[in-house]
């Protein structure tokens, strides 16, 4: 049974992504991933079960959305309810007595609206800048400027995806680091400073 | 009904206390964390002086035989003892419901204070000047002392209230006299319909089970489907068998415990509902507390069901390896068991 830190995240999207940036980071070892995700109100549930498990942490990964503090007390609201101390902020390290200590980690940062598609097309390949130009026009004619921040990042991800993927138009971001018939370098990890925040925090749990 | 237990200085336990048992309680760790040693712990206290030889049969081990000389004499029953030292005394406290409610104390005792040999017997300085002593208190307060010769014979004192505990292992399912005895005892109440019925639904091909001597020797037979004449359960499948040992332990403990090593072993897998669920209602219909080790996922979830339909009923222990002072275990709530089997989480 292995005492690894664990993450838990919301989809397979997050887990591609924080796998992909453990690996630049050299840390894919010493941290592990839990087996499933099943979006943001699913955590009390895996909660309940980890009170069983002998891991040094717990690292919970979830996306603000539109509404950062809301996002962050459902995930609280949850811990509570799982039995473990609430951390009372974004990233703080909270102990319990018996249960391994547990941090939040909201993307894209603490109180940033949005999702990890926000953050992925922050840091997008300039090479593929005509691409996202016309998934920010698909959003503006489609009539989705006014939809929900993460909603609007989404079709714009869809969008930008499906214009850089000629060999699979249907790829999803969960594969968009699969050099697979795809191109290998759509959101370059390395050395980019959009990740750099996050990098540092999951660094602590790399012990 | 058990609910604790305290151990000190029993096999690869130097101090373990565990509280809060439930009905049914599953015991999963890694190879040699303790799992078979918490269920002999549980075992102990209220069973009599010749359970380490008994132990020792259960684990495939070649009993070295009795001598007088106390090393050899010592060796027999040392591996029971923390570190193989017998310099401290075996302590095993089990607190519970009346019938359950009893302690243990093993230790060797020396044989000045108590010279139950025959005088012959010490002689030479070569002879051993210590006995194995098994000390018991049950609910009453009421204690006995058995002690086991250099011969490998008991002898008894004080009042020995028998515990209504059962322990299923490799060993006792293979013990075909004594599961045909336990059928028979069934049968001459005429309350074997349960039994023939569950074992039916579990195994349809096997049916009409009863006591049948071969040799002198009592087995039990079963009618199979095809087959114009019966024959024994153990030649059909050590699984069957298996099943059919269990729910027989519970059908004649009833108000006690039955534990079960490796519950899993032998057991085809596709069998693993059927059998939870006639465990289960056995266990209820004839309040039986039950204790089962494992390390088969499939096995656990398939309990998962059940579990899920009465958490509190429900517990998983898990044993774990060395911490500085022996290993440990840990107990967990029915709801964070059925949590970690339906997200996935490994349990074992």
């Amino acid at each position: 049974m292995s005492d690894l830190p664990i993450i838990l995240f919301e989809g397979e999207e997050d887990r591609s992504f924080l796998a992909e940036l453990l690996k630049v980071l050299g840390l894919h070892e010493k941290l592990e991933f839990h087996k499933q995700c099943g979006g943001k109100d699913k955590f009390k549930k895996i909660l309940e079960g980890l009170v069983i498990s002998n891991r040094k942490a717990i690292i919970i990964v979830a996306d603000n959305d539109g509404d950062p503090a809301g996002a962050f007390k459902n995930i609280q609201r949850q811990i509570g309810e799982a039995g473990f101390t609430i951390p009372p902020k974004q990233r703080e390290t909270v102990e319990t007595p018996n249960l391994p200590p547990l941090s939040v980690l909201m993307i894209p940062w603490d109180n940033d609206s949005g999702c990890l598609e926000t953050l992925c097309l922050s840091a997008a390949n300039p090479d593929y800048k005509n691409q996202l130009d016309c998934a920010d026009k698909l959003v503006k004619c489609a009539g989705a400027e006014k939809w929900p921040i993460a909603k609007r990042a989404k079709l714009r991800m869809r969008g930008f995806l499906s214009a850089v993927c000629k060999s699979d138009p249907n790829t999803g971001l969960r594969y968009a680091w699969s050099t697979d018939e795809r191109p290998g370098d759509i959101f370059p990890l390395k050395g980019v400073v959009a990740y750099n925040q996050i990098a540092e925090y999951l660094k602590g749990f790399a012990i | 009904m058990i609910n604790s237990i305290h151990i000190e200085n029993f096999r690869c336990f130097q101090k373990l206390g565990l509280k809060d048992f439930g009905k049914f309680n599953i015991i999963v760790g890694e190879n040699g964390s303790g799992k078979t040693a918490l269920l002999e712990a549980i075992f102990l206290p209220g069973n009599s002086a010749d359970v380490p030889v008994v132990y020792r049969n259960q684990r495939g081990m070649i009993s070295p035989g009795f001598s007088p000389e106390k090393q050899a004499y010592e060796a027999m029953f040392s591996d029971l003892f923390f570190g193989f030292s017998t310099d401290l005394p075996i302590e095993i406290k089990i607190v519970g419901s009346y019938e359950n409610l009893r302690s243990a104390r093993i230790y060797f005792k020396p044989i000045t204070e108590r010279p139950l040999l025959p005088e012959g017997e010490l002689k030479n300085g070569r002879v051993t000047d210590r006995l194995f002593t098994l000390q018991t208190k049950d609910a009453d307060n009421k204690e006995s002392i058995q002690q086991v010769n250099l011969k490998g014979l008991i002898s008894a004192g004080g009042e020995h209230k028998q515990a209504i505990i059962a322990f299923v292992t490799t060993g006792t399912v293979g013990s075909a006299h004594v599961l045909a005895q336990l059928l028979s005892d069934i049968r001459k109440n005429n309350a074997d319909g349960q039994i023939q019925e569950a074992v039916h639904e579990l195994f349809p091909g096997i049916s009409d089970l009863s006591p049948e001597l071969t040799g002198g020797l009592g087995e039990i037979h079963c009618k199979v489907a095809g087959l114009s004449k019966k024959v024994p359960v153990t030649l059909v499948s050590h699984g069957i068998n298996k099943v059919l040992c269990i729910l027989l332990f519970i059908a004649t403990h009833r108000g006690g415990a039955v534990l079960v090593d490796e519950i899993d072993n032998g057991i085809y897998y596709k069998a693993f509902p059927k059998m939870w669920e006639a465990i289960i209602r056995f266990c209820n219909d004839f309040n039986v507390q039950f204790f089962a080790s494992t390390h088969s996922k499939e096995c656990l979830n398939e309990l998962r069901p059940f579990i899920e339909k009465n958490q509190d009923m429900y517990r998983l222990v898990r044993t774990e390896g060395e911490n500085g002072a022996g290993h440990t275990a840990r107990i967990f709530k029915g709801e964070n068991f059925s949590a970690a089997l339906e997200t996935g989480t490994e349990v074992r």
